[in-house]
C-alpha cells in the first residue's frame, strides 16, 4: 500500500520533469511556458520525487531503496509512452494524479 | 576516431589489439596483485578482509580498463602497467615475508 | 585533451560494446526470465497447480517431512525438507543416496501436498525455470568453467560500456522522454537512450553485482594471500554449514532429533525456517541443520543452526549476526538475485530487466544501420554487415521463439518420454538454431517483421495451449485467485501485443523508406561529431 503511494509520487515527478520541458509542455498544453514556470515545475518534480524516496525509505531502507529503482524506471516509461502515443492523456493525468495520491494517502494513513 | 576508422592499416589494427590486450589482462593481473596486496592492509577478520577486499575489485579493473583507453601513448600505458604489477607483487611478498 | 578522452570514450562504447552484444543478450534475457525461475516451475508442474495454498504450522510441516522420509528412506546419507513458501507451494521431500567408489551421490526428489501430506501425482520431468537460470551463467552445452568466465568478461564489457556510455551522452538525461518513433533510425536510437536511463542504476547494480556472484573465480588471489591453501581455507570459514561430515559404522539407536528441535523452538521461537537438512540420520555421524528464512533482508545466505543427532545439542551457529563485510557481500549477492522480492518488487525487476534487453538489441541495430548506412550506392554488403545482421535477428528475434518453444514442449511433448527435461531444452535449441538458420538467408526487413509476426502468433496462441493441455485456463486462474498462473496467461498475451505492434510498426517503415534514409544520414553525422 505504501509502495504504492511511492510509485504513484514518483511518477508524479516525472510527469513534473517531463512538464519543466518546452517541447513537451507546448505538445501537452499548446501554449509555450515561461522560463520561471519551468523552474518552478521543475523544483516542483525534486521535492515530490525526494519525498517518494523518503517514504520508500520509511519502509525499510535496502528494500525501500530497490523499490525506488525500480520505480524510477516504471514511471519513465509510463511518462515517455504517454508522451509519444496518447499525449492527450496527459492532460487528465494532471488531475487524475493528484487525486488518486491524495485518495491513497488518506487511506494509507487511515487504515 | 572516424579517420582512423578509414584508413585501416595494419599498424592501427596492431594498436588497437595491443591496447585491448593490455586493458584486459594488464587490467586484470594489475586488480589481481592490488587486492591481493588491499587484503593484507584491511585489520579484520580474515574473511572479512578477503569480502571487502574482492568487493572493491570490480570497481578497480574498471578504473583499470578505461584508463587505459583514455591514454594516448601505448608504450607508457604498458610501461606503468608491467611495473606496478612488478612493484605490487615484491610489495606483497615483502609484507608477507616479513609476518 | 578533453576531447580526445570524449572521443576515445565513444570509441571504447562502441567496440566494447558490440564486440560481445550477442552474448550479453542471452545473458540478459536468461537472467530476466530467471526472476521468475519458480514461478515458471509452478507453471511447467501442472499437477502442482491445484495445491492450496499450506495452512499448516512449520514444526507439524517438518515433523511430517521427517516422519516421510523415516519411511521412504531410512538408509539415504541425507534427507532433505524443504518448508513451502509463497512461490512454491509444495513441501520437498528429497533424499541421497551413496553410490559406492567414485561415483556421485544420487538425490530422489519427492513432493508432498503440504495440507494432506499426500504425494503429488502426475508430475513431469522438467527443468523448469532452472534451466534459464542454469542458461544465465552457464550457457547450458558449454563447458562450466569457460561459460562462467566468457559470462564474467561479457559481463565487464557491459559494465565498461555503460560507464563510458554515460560519459559520453552528456545529453541523454536532458532529452530524458523523446521517443520518436515516426523517426526511421532515429527511434532506435531514442529507444537505446529510454531504455537505457530509465534503469541506469539498475543496471549499474545488476552488472557490479554480477560480477560479484562470480567473484571468487574472477578474483580468487586475496584468499590466496592470506589463506596457506587458498579458497578452501576461505571456504571453511566463509561456509561453516557446507562441511562434509563423514558417516560413521556404528548405528543410531536412539536418534535425538526432538531434544534439538525442541531446543530450537524454545530458544529462536520466531525463526521462520527456509529447510531442514539431516545428515547420516541412520548412524551416529548424525546431524541436523536447520536453515531459516532470510524473508525481504538484504542478505544471501541464510542463518544456520547444527545439533548433534545423537545427543541433540548445538554444535554450531553461523550468520546469526553478520558482520559489515558479509552484509555488504551477500547483500549484493541477494540484491542481484532478488529471492527477497514480493510480486511488486519482482515485477520492477523485470521490467527493468526487459529494459536492458532493449538496450542492447538497439544497441546491436544501430550498429548495423549505421554499416549500411556507410555504404555507398551500389555496393552489396559484405561480410561482416552480414553476420552482424544474421546474429541481430538470431539472438533479438530467435530468443522470444525459441522461450516460446520450451514452454510449448513442456506441454505438449509426452509424460512417459525417457529424459523429458532434457527434451524441452533441446526443443528450445533447435528452435533456436533453425531461426539463425533462416536468418542466414533473410536478412531483410522483411525478415524481422516475418519474425515478429511469428513470435506474435506462437505466444498468442500459448495461453490456448495450456487452457486445452491442463485444467485450468485465464477465466478459473482469476475466479480462484491464481494470480501466478494467471499472470503467465497475461504475460504471454501482453508478448504476443509487442510483437504484433512491432510487426506492424516495421511493415509501416516499410512504405517510408525515403524519409528513413535522410535520417538515417542525419544520425550518422550526429555519432560522427
Amino acid at each position: 500500500m505504501i509502495y504504492s503511494l511511492a510509485t504513484l509520487l514518483c511518477i508524479s515527478a516525472f510527469y513534473a520533469f517531463a512538464m519543466a520541458k518546452t517541447a513537451h509542455y507546448k505538445s501537452v498544453f499548446g501554449t509555450r511556458p515561461s522560463q520561471r514556470r519551468s523552474q518552478h515545475i521543475n523544483n516542483f518534480g525534486w521535492i515530490i520525487i525526494l519525498l517518494s524516496f523518503g517514504v520508500n525509505l520509511s519502509q525499510a531502507i535496502g528494500y525501500g531503496s530497490l523499490m525506488f529503482c525500480g520505480q524510477l524506471a516504471l514511471s519513465v516509461v509510463l511518462i515517455a509512452m504517454c508522451l509519444t502515443y496518447q499525449p492527450s492523456w496527459m492532460r487528465s493525468l494532471l488531475y487524475l494524479l493528484p487525486i488518486s495520491t491524495l485518495l491513497l494517502a488518506v487511506i494509507s494513513l487511515v487504515f | 576516431m572516424s579517420q582512423a576508422d578509414n584508413a585501416l592499416t595494419l599498424r592501427y589494427r596492431l594498436s588497437v589489439l595491443s591496447r585491448f590486450c593490455a586493458a584486459i589482462f594488464g587490467g586484470y593481473f594489475l586488480t589481481a596483485h592490488s587486492v591481493a596486496l588491499l587484503s593484507l592492509f584491511i585489520s579484520t577478520t580474515k574473511v572479512d578482509a578477503v569480502l571487502y577486499s574482492v568487493c572493491v575489485s570490480i570497481l578497480l579493473y574498471c578504473c583499470v580498463f578505461i584508463a587505459v583507453f583514455a591514454v594516448r601513448s601505448l608504450i607508457w600505458i604498458w610501461l606503468v602497467l608491467i611495473t606496478s604489477i612488478l612493484g605490487l607483487d615484491l610489495l606483497t611478498q615483502y609484507i608477507q615475508g616479513g609476518i | 585533451m578533453k576531447e580526445s578522452f570524449f572521443r576515445s570514450m565513444t570509441w571504447l562504447h562502441t567496440w566494447v560494446g558490440l564486440l560481445l552484444c550477442w552474448l550479453l543478450f542471452l545473458i540478459f534475457f536468461a537472467g530476466t526470465i530467471s526472476f521468475f525461475r519458480h514461478e515458471i516451475s509452478l507453471w511447467n508442474q501442472p499437477a502442482v497447480h491445484s495445491i492450496a495454498h499450506n495452512k499448516q504450522q512449520q514444526h507439524t510441516l517438518i515433523e511430517s517431512g521427517l516422519g516421510y522420509l523415516r519411511e521412504a528412506a531410512p538408509e539415504a546419507n541425507r534427507w532433505w525438507v524443504g518448508l513451502p513458501s509463497e512461490r512454491q507451494p509444495e513441501l520437498q521431500v528429497s533424499h541421497r543416496h551413496a553410490q559406492g567408489e567414485g561415483k556421485r551421490d544420487k538425490w530422489v526428489d519427492e513432493r508432498l501436498d503440504p495440507n494432506t501430506l499426500s504425494q503429488i501425482d502426475g508430475l513431469v520431468d522438467t527443468k523448469g525455470g532452472n534451466f534459464f537460470y542454469r542458461l544465465h551463467f552457464d550457457l547450458h552445452y558449454m563447458d562450466r568453467k569457460l561459460a562462467r568466465w566468457l559470462v564474467c568478461f561479457a559481463s565487464l564489457f557491459m559494465l565498461i560500456a555503460l560507464i563510458s556510455g554515460v560519459v559520453i551522452h552528456k545529453r541523454i538525461f536532458k532529452d530524458l522522454f523523446q521517443f520518436r518513433p515516426q523517426k526511421g533510425v532515429r527511434a532506435w536510437l531514442d529507444a537505446h537512450n529510454l531504455s537505457s536511463v530509465l534503469a541506469l542504476p539498475f543496471h549499474l547494480m545488476i552488472t557490479y553485482t554480477g560480477l560479484v556472484t562470480l567473484i571468487f573465480m574472477l578474483f580468487p588471489n586475496p584468499a590466496e594471500t592470506l589463506y596457506d591453501d587458498g579458497l578452501k581455507g576461505f571456504r571453511a570459514d566463509f561456509y561453516p554449514e557446507r562441511q562434509r561430515i563423514e558417516a560413521s559404522s556404528e548405528p543410531l539407536k536412539v536418534p535425538a532429533f526432538e531434544t534439538a528441535f525442541a531446543h530450537f523452538y524454545q530458544n529462536w521461537p520466531d525463526q521462520k525456517i527456509k529447510r531442514v537438512i539431516i545428515d547420516h540420520p541412520s548412524n551416529t555421524a548424525s546431524s541436523i541443520k536447520i536453515y531459516g528464512d532470510n524473508g525481504t533482508l538484504i542478505r544471501d545466505e541464510y542463518p544456520f543452526w547444527q545439533y548433534s543427532g545423537t545427543t541433540g545439542e548445538l554444535l554450531k551457529t553461523a550468520r546469526l549476526d553478520p558482520s559489515n563485510a558479509e552484509m555488504l557481500y551477500g547483500g549484493m549477492i541477494a540484491v542481484h538475485s532478488g529471492r527477497l522480492a514480493h510480486p511488486g518488487l519482482r515485477w520492477l525487476y523485470f521490467i527493468c530487466g526487459i529494459a536492458g534487453c532493449i538496450m542492447i538489441a538497439s544497441g546491436c541495430v544501430m550498429w548495423a544501420k549505421r554499416i549500411s548506412a556507410r555504404l555507398k550506392p551500389g555496393q552489396t554488403a559484405n561480410f561482416g554487415l552480414k553476420l552482424v545482421e544474421t546474429l541481430n535477428i538470431a539472438t533479438i528475434m530467435g530468443l522470444p521463439l525459441a522461450t516460446a518453444g520450451f514452454f510449448y514442449a513442456n506441454r505438449l511433448l509426452p509424460e512417459t518420454l525417457t529424459a523429458r527435461a532434457d527434451k524441452e531444452v533441446l526443443v528450445f535449441f533447435i528452435i533456436w538454431l533453425v531461426t539463425a538458420l533462416i536468418s542466414v538467408l533473410f536478412r531483410g526487413k522483411r525478415a524481422w517483421q516475418q519474425f515478429a509476426y511469428a513470435n506474435a502468433l506462437v505466444w498468442l496462441l500459448l495461453p490456448i495451449c495450456n487452457a486445452l493441455t491442463t485444467d485450468g485456463n485465464l477465466v478459473t486462474y482469476i475466479q480462484d485467485s491464481k494470480w501466478v498462473l494467471a499472470s503467465f496467461d497475461i504475460a504471454f498475451l501482453a508478448t504476443a501485443l509487442v510483437f504484433y505492434f512491432q510487426g506492424n510498426k516495421l511493415a509501416s517503415q516499410a512504405h517510408s523508406k525515403v524519409h528513413s534514409k535522410r535520417s538515417r544520414k542525419r544520425v550518422v553525422a550526429e555519432q560522427e561529431a
